[in-house]
């Protein structure tokens, strides 16, 4: 599922698009895909899940 | 009398010859032609207060000793008219520099820092194997794949024993603790050509040897010091280890670097030609090095953790074929430059995806022409509006 929130980035308030199931977004109307994206408000925007995972973070060697 | 005159002249020219050994030896820059008219501007050249050592700069020129030759910075190298000299070592021959004088400018004037790696061959154009073994008793061997194919190949494994005649496949040799130099004889210019070596006790082994080798997971078992490669062909998914941490003329393929990172370790100068399209990991975990080769002109993408624990990087520069950046950076304390030449926006995947270097201190030039586009567009907004990153178009 697609989720919307605002975040605040230094004096400015974006609209932060993410899946929750950690895949790739694409941007409709450009067909740009994304891990996550942020736009500044009002977005121009539409967003939908791709089937592309979003690669994981790895631990750092010593977390093994 | 004249024959006097002839040997006094020839006298002459030795101690000129050797003047500029040490000037070399110093670390001053030799000209191209290495008369008595230059020779007080060489030694002018010794840096002083250094001990002889050259000060690492924006380009540095390297040879396989890991020898800073020359070095220069930005604007001092657009003024070059002429690349500098190479040491000479005994049993190798100077071939080149890894890039030419015309492109060493042109990095130069897209801000490009560059360690630009000197090629050697080994002047008998055979494959010398210098070891130290450590501990007695041990065997060593020689996988000879066929660099001549089916040729009669030598092995001379340098301790007075004889020498070893083979097609192909794998030679082993007993060898007591000390140093030894191993000649391997075919033509080594032929393709098909992996030496992979197995010295279990050796330290501080380097391979001289010319052309092309097929890149091969075993070679990274020659003590994990590099080979003296002009070319790396290769399109297996493997590991190339150490090896090529300090070869000249390598333009890194695909999947050459393996996965899993560490590639590069602590390697301070890594001089190959660049990255010609996106390696995921290429520099990943490198804590050593203040330059990067550099991504090579026609290269589209700069691919996952590029340069993730890249903690001494300083400067990184995309070229203006590159249209999407996913996440290169974290760790990157030291990152103060980012100079994007892309002609279009790049698709940025993340805005952490370059907020996650952590540099506090980060300037990312673009092309005056995009900048108000960068302001505005998916993810580089936010990157903008990140307080310890500053956004120009001074490009």
């Amino acid at each position: 599922m697609i989720v919307q929130e605002q975040v605040e980035i230094g004096t400015k308030t974006f609209l932060h698009t993410y899946s929750d199931a950690a895949v790739k977004i694409e941007q409709v109307e450009t067909g740009r895909i994304y891990d996550d994206a942020m736009d500044v408000i009002p977005c121009q925007y539409s967003y939908v899940e791709t089937e592309q995972p979003i690669e994981p973070e790895q631990p750092e060697p010593d977390e093994n | 009398m004249s024959s006097t005159i002839k040997q006094a002249i020839e006298a002459l020219k030795g101690r000129i010859a050797d003047a500029y050994t040490a000037v070399s030896a110093k670390g001053g820059t030799l000209p191209a032609t290495q008369d008595s008219a230059n020779l007080p501007a060489a030694i002018n050249s010794i840096p002083s207060g250094g001990g002889g050592v050259v000060e690492e700069k924006d380009i540095n020129f390297i040879d396989h000793t890991g020898t800073i030759v020359a070095s220069y910075t930005l604007a001092e190298a657009l003024q070059l008219t002429e690349l500098p000299a190479p040491i000479q070592y005994d049993g190798l021959t100077f071939i080149e520099w890894q890039f030419t004088l015309a492109e060493i400018q042109d990095f130069a004037q897209h801000n490009t820092f560059l360690n630009i790696g000197a090629y050697y061959k080994a002047t008998d154009e055979l494959l010398h194997l210098f070891v130290n073994i450590e501990t007695d008793n041990t065997e060593c061997s020689i996988y000879l794949y066929g660099a001549a194919w089916n040729s009669l190949e030598t092995v001379d494994w340098g301790d007075g024993s004889t020498p070893t005649s083979v097609g192909r496949g794998t030679l082993s040799h007993i060898y007591n603790r000390g140093d030894y130099e191993i000649i391997v004889s075919s033509d080594l210019t032929k393709a098909g050509g992996m030496y992979s070596t197995s010295f279990p006790s050796a330290r501080n082994t380097t391979a001289y040897c010319l052309y092309k080798i097929f890149a091969s997971p075993y070679c990274t078992s020659v003590g994990g010091y590099p080979y003296a490669i002009r070319e790396i062909v290769t399109n297996r998914s493997t590991s190339f280890t150490y090896p090529f941490s300090l070869l000249p003329n390598t333009i890194i393929t695909p999947n050459l670097l393996g996965s899993g990172g560490g590639t590069v370790g602590s390697t301070k100068y890594i001089c190959n030609r660049g990255i010609s399209s996106a390696i995921n990991y290429a520099y990943e975990g490198n804590i050593a090095a203040r330059i990067l080769p550099p991504i090579v002109e026609g290269a589209t993408a700069v691919a996952s953790r590029t340069y993730r624990d890249c903690m001494h990087l300083q400067r990184v520069v995309l070229p203006s074929t590159i249209t999407s950046i996913s996440a290169i950076f974290r760790y990157n304390y030291s990152l103060r430059d980012m100079y994007i030449y892309s002609t279009q926006i790049p698709t940025l995947s993340s805005a952490g995806a370059i907020t996650g270097c952590e540099s506090e201190n980060l300037t990312i030039h673009v092309l005056s022409s995009l900048y108000s586009g960068y302001e505005s567009d998916t993810n580089w907004a936010a990157v903008a509006a990140d307080s310890k990153i500053t956004l120009i178009g001074d490009l």
